[in-house]
């Protein structure tokens, strides 16, 4: 008889037993999340544009380094909004139910600053990305001008990149240490473009507001 | 049996054979003579295996069976008819002349008899030849490297791939080295690949290519058109 | 312990292994499951919403030559072409990696000489495309185009739309009697609807 209450006396309850245990679950938990977010770190926020540099002026000075291996390059240009215009189309005819703006940037940079292969975006007020290829109609196989502009001045490129990152010498006349570059979308009418986004692939971007 | 016992403390001073004996006398407790008979023989059959001894056994003095011109050869995923081999210094809208080559080109039938694309790359590498000085990109390279172009003969556009079930006629042509004299036969090896998941990056591809037949053809000069 | 009884032990914990391998080697990984296409059945004419942006059906034809870009790319077989039209949803992107799968499960792609992306798609603005497939008689009846929302993964857990072409076994035999030369435009821009983007 007296075996039932020596059970009752000596066993605190299970929560109590294991208290030690369920504490550490607490930090086990949050170590789990740690080490299985490794895609986010490794793929996700490299592969995605999540480092922006976004300047609420119309300049921004854009600083960010890009590395292919053993190789790493650095960019640092300043970037600012001259003017955006829809009445400026020129050669460019817009889709159907389109509307062309045209983007005048000013870039500054050091001479041997990489700065060739850019792209240059549209926001809308939704988030959407409008790029300078897309919803221009041209005429017979007329190829489009416009569609890929490059963020350095024609004839005075700069240092260009091989494959493999390798900074290749400046190629043509030294560029100037400041140049304009223009940009020409064509977005839905209707749709008014808040930001103009200039990157160098993801996941670094400078975005200005327009 | 993790104490050393006075035995084996003595074992250790004694000849090797009784040494063996008396470690395989500390397992027999679980172990009988037999049991440890055939795992040796286990291991000594995985290991072989995993050297690839059985697969060379089975391939040594396996010669590649050669096959008549213009017959039917299955190299997976393909059906090929191997038909004629020229050489010439330039071929009319095919390969224009380039200083210091020559061209060799092949004509064939094929057929892809998978159910998926193949590609113009693994088409290429399904075909290789024999001869001297094979050159790609203007560089030398092994016969077994040099991929051939790939040319429709139906209206003389680059191949862009083989669809199942589609049966074309292609050139093949090879760039060959110029200071090499002009190949009176060669011979066309077709290999087969194997549709595979990579071990290395999840992709599934046609891997393993491996020489299935070859066809000794000879030479002749480009017919002027 | 005795001899059976240890034999009788060995047995069962190889048959217990055999079963695990057994049972396992019939269950889907993970991977293989996070794979697993979102797949959106549809028929001719009805638009189908991908992550990257909407893409209809609109018809099919067929010949032996097709003509594009200045030249004529001929077939011992059969040129299907399907055109459909796409718009991108939230950013710049193209239509890449389209298939055609034949009724008996083989599939068929689209390659160079011949125009097989449909791009560059803006958001809210509509393009058009024609992209042909080389395809033999038997393959046509029956046959479902598939349109991956990006190249990359070729659908691979992520929506891919499976579009029913419509071709009964009459429609199959019209197709495969067309002969004339054909004149494919790549890329058409259609134009935005009124209103914009949304």
């Amino acid at each position: 008889m007296t075996e039932p209450q020596r059970v009752a006396i000596a066993s605190p309850t299970w929560w109590r037993r294991n208290r030690l245990a369920l504490a550490a679950l607490l930090p086990m938990l949050a170590l789990a999340v740690g080490a299985s977010s490794f895609r986010y770190a490794t793929i996700y926020r490299p592969t995605t544009f999540s480092q922006g540099q976004i300047s609420s002026t119309a300049s921004q000075h854009f600083v960010a380094s890009e590395s292919f291996g053993e190789v790493t390059i650095r960019r640092d240009v300043t970037i600012s909004l001259t003017s955006i215009a829809t009445d400026r189309a020129g050669s460019v005819t817009a889709a159907p139910g389109a509307t062309v703006h045209v983007v005048e940037l000013a870039f500054a940079a050091a001479p041997e600053v990489p700065l060739t292969q850019c792209v240059i975006e549209l926001l809308d007020a939704d988030g959407r990305v409008y790029g300078t290829a897309g919803g221009k109609v041209m005429t017979g196989t007329a190829r489009d001008a416009t569609a890929h502009p490059e963020c350095t001045p024609p004839g005075a490129p700069g240092p260009q990149l091989d494959l493999d990152g390798t900074v290749l010498p400046p190629a043509g006349n030294p560029r100037p240490t400041s140049w304009p570059v223009t940009a020409t979308f064509a977005m839905p009418a209707g749709v008014t473009p808040v930001a103009v986004r200039v990157h160098w692939g993801p996941p670094h971007f400078a975005q200005l507001p327009l | 049996m993790s104490d050393p016992t006075p035995d084996t403390r003595a074992a250790r001073r004694r000849p090797t054979r009784a040494g063996a004996t008396t470690f395989f006398g500390l397992f027999g407790d679980d172990l009988d003579r037999g049991t440890i008979a055939l795992l040796l023989a286990a291991g000594l059959f995985a290991g072989v295996g995993v050297t690839g001894g059985w697969s060379g056994a089975a391939e040594a003095g396996r010669a590649l069976p050669v096959v008549a011109v213009n017959s039917v050869v299955t190299a997976d995923p393909l059906e090929v008819t191997v038909k004629k081999a020229y050489a010439a210094d330039a071929i009319p809208t095919l390969a224009s002349a380039k200083p210091g080559a020559r061209f060799v080109l092949v004509t064939v039938t094929v057929t892809n008899t998978s159910v998926r694309p193949v590609d113009a790359r693994t088409a290429a590498a399904s075909f290789a030849i024999d001869a001297a000085g094979l050159r790609q990109f203007g560089k030398l390279v092994a016969p077994d490297e040099a991929r051939p172009g790939l040319v429709r003969a139906i209206d003389g556009s680059p191949l862009g791939g083989l669809q199942a079930g589609v049966t074309q006629n292609l050139a093949l042509i090879w760039e060959q080295d110029a200071d090499e004299s002009v190949p009176t036969e060669v011979t066309v090896t077709v290999l087969g690949h194997t549709w595979r998941t990579s071990a290395l990056d999840g992709s599934t591809q046609w891997f393993d290519p491996a020489a299935k037949t070859s066809v000794h053809l000879p030479v002749e000069p480009f017919p002027q058109v | 312990m005795a001899t059976t009884e240890r034999t009788l032990t060995g047995l069962v914990t190889i048959a217990a292994l055999a079963i695990g391998v057994a049972v396992t080697s019939r269950l889907p990984s993970a991977d293989s499951i996070a794979a697993q296409p979102f797949v959106h059945q549809a028929a001719i004419g009805e638009t189908v919403s991908l992550r990257t942006g909407q893409v209809t059906v609109d018809g099919v034809d067929a010949t032996t030559a097709v003509k594009q870009s200045g030249t004529t790319v001929k077939t011992s077989a059969h040129w299907l072409l399907v055109t459909m039209r796409f718009t991108a949803a939230r950013e710049p992107s193209a239509l890449a990696g389209t298939t055609l799968k034949a009724a008996d499960g083989r599939t068929y792609s689209a390659t160079r000489p011949l125009q097989s992306t449909c791009g560059a798609g803006q958001p809210g603005i509509t393009i058009r495309c024609t992209i042909p497939f080389e395809v033999p008689a038997d393959a046509l009846a029956g046959a479902h185009l598939l349109v991956p929302a990006a190249l990359l993964g070729q659908g691979a857990g992520d929506d891919l739309a499976d579009v029913d072409l419509g071709i009964s076994t009459t429609r199959a035999a019209e197709l495969a009697a067309i002969t004339e030369p054909k004149t494919v435009t790549g890329v058409t821009v259609v134009g935005a609807q009124a209103g914009g983007g949304s």
